[in-house]
């Protein structure tokens, strides 16, 4: 058996897989495409939360909220000025990888390539007796809890809520009735982009901040949704749980041969379930 | 209430409905007859505005005002609801949110609640289901489903498309009673049929099309007696 630490890193790992590919599933039932830059915008996340703290010495809490508003904005931009302007769901995926080189060398330019950190903000641990976790462990924790009550909220008591499900499930039979699929597809991706970008600001204090620090969560966040059965947010929660777990439980007896297993994992869960774990049963 | 003038919808090179010409009057209730590929369907989403009267093409009217051009949005605020071909209920929202999507547009709280009432008295079965999931009914309650969501928008035109398809005979005809009682009730009724037998016994004057062609047009009770009618769509 591992020791705390590890499954206490599992489920911090968890919560970003989780929050992350919640969002790409929520833009996904809208606009069929997965936005391939979507780690893209959790590495912003961190730069900008990053300089909110540093630069303005805006407290943290509300950097966090402040970065989530600025990236929808421009995720909201991304949806108008280069996915609505492809045709195609190849093309707007192709359009989309671009848009990772993009931002990664735009954030290279501006922020350059060393690593930076924010390890001061929430500093200090809570001593468990026999273990301890650290604040800003805790805040991740925290974070993605209110993440997903709010987003329950969202989703089934408000009527914008209804509209995207109803949008997901038959977008002709929505737009019959006055649902504009147009407008919700803006609001889901200012959604998704935002919740990838405070995914970001609320590791900043963790992980190192660099311009390339998108890959791997997006690539765990993709898996987490494959997994999980693409489309269902059921899945997307789920595949983001399990994925983060076993990446750190399995690293901490292979150390860098961990991604391997992993990968075989997942290969292995789609031969047996190739819909995925929650798949076919959209949304 | 509603005209359609000289419209033409084109998919691509081929033409779904040619140069059609039809007007419904308030309080009518009229039949779309033809074959599988005829145009009913495309009619119908091109007064929805779900396929694009494009300019030059003909325009649709409804009260005297152009629609052809408004985004589907737009024209339902107006009072035109359609009822889809296949139903295309919300499978994985319950009852009650299926109705809430009819009332999507509505603001008067006291009002949706009125609609809602009115509708579960049109169709009771209903009334005990309100928490399950669409795809949950009987292919029967998932028609009255779609009939009553398109009653919550408050509709004054309400568009039909192939209302009876996959009944039972007996089930038709208990849906049959119930889209007279709408249209009794003094919203306008446009039905598309492939059943011709049903939509002619319903409706008060009915317009017949061919490969997107209007072909024939008259009071439903002339139509009946019809030869080309009664060969080609009632199989006498």
């Amino acid at each position: 058996m591992p020791p705390v630490g590890i499954w206490i890193d599992g489920l911090i790992q968890s919560c970003i897989y989780m929050t992350m590919a919640f969002g790409m599933v929520l833009v996904f039932s809208i606009l069929g495409i997965l936005n391939w830059a979507h780690g893209q915008f959790y590495m912003l996340g961190a730069f900008v939360v990053y300089y909110a703290v540093t630069a303005a010495g805006i407290p943290f809490p509300i950097s966090i909220l402040l970065t989530g508003l600025l990236i929808a904005g421009l995720g909201i931009m991304v949806k108008k000025f280069v996915i609505d302007r492809v045709q195609g769901v190849l093309y707007v995926g192709v359009a989309t990888i671009s848009l990772i080189f993009f931002f990664e060398g735009a954030a290279n330019m501006i922020f350059g390539m060393e690593d930076r950190g924010l390890s001061m903000v929430l500093s200090g641990v809570l001593d468990l007796g026999s273990f301890s976790v650290s604040y800003q462990k805790m805040a991740v924790l925290v974070f993605t809890l209110v993440v997903m009550i709010a987003m329950y909220i969202v989703l089934n008591r408000t009527k914008v809520g209804l509209a995207i499900r109803a949008a997901a499930q038959e977008p002709t039979a929505a737009s019959l009735y006055g649902i504009s699929v147009e407008r919700l597809s803006l609001i889901v991706m200012g959604i998704g982009c935002a919740l990838a970008a405070m995914a970001g600001s609320i590791m900043a204090p963790i992980y190192p901040i660099n311009p390339f620090m998108g890959g791997i969560p997006m690539i765990m966040s993709l898996l987490a949704i494959v997994i999980g059965g693409i489309g269902s947010l059921t899945g997307a929660i789920v595949g983001g749980l399990i994925l983060g777990f076993l990446n750190s439980v399995i690293a901490y007896y292979l150390s860098y041969f961990s991604e391997v297993v992993l990968f075989l994992l997942v290969i292995v869960i789609l031969l047996v379930r190739p819909q995925g774990l929650f798949g076919a049963a959209l949304k | 209430m509603l005209k359609l003038k000289n419209i033409w919808v084109k998919y691509g090179k081929k033409a779904a409905v040619r140069k059609l010409s039809l007007s419904v009057k308030k309080g009518a209730f009229v039949t779309i007859l033809g074959a599988n590929g005829a145009g009913k369907t495309t009619t119908l989403n091109a007064i929805s505005g779900i396929v694009k009267v494009k300019k030059g093409q003909g325009e649709i009217l409804f009260k005297g005002k152009k629609i052809s051009g408004l985004k589907p949005g737009r024209i339902a605020a107006m009072g035109i609801i359609q009822i889809p071909e296949g139903r295309k209920i919300f499978p994985l929202l319950t009852v009650r949110e299926n109705l809430q999507v009819g009332a999507y547009l509505q603001k008067d709280k006291k009002q949706v609640q009125q609609s809602l009432e009115k509708a579960l008295a049109l169709f009771p079965d209903l009334k005990d289901k309100l928490k399950a999931k669409g795809r949950e009914l009987s292919g029967g309650q998932q028609q009255m489903l779609a009939i009553a969501r398109g009653l919550m928008a408050q509709p004054e035109v309400l568009l039909l498309d192939e209302p009876s398809l996959g009944l039972s005979p007996l089930l038709r005809l208990h849906l049959a009673e119930k889209i007279k009682e709408i249209n009794r009730d003094g919203v306008t009724v446009v039905l598309v049929e492939q059943n011709a037998r049903l939509g002619l016994m319903l409706a008060s004057y009915g317009y017949v099309l061919e490969n997107g062609e209007l072909v024939l047009q008259g009071k439903t009770s002339d139509l009946m007696l019809n030869e080309d009618v009664k060969k080609a769509y009632l199989g006498v």
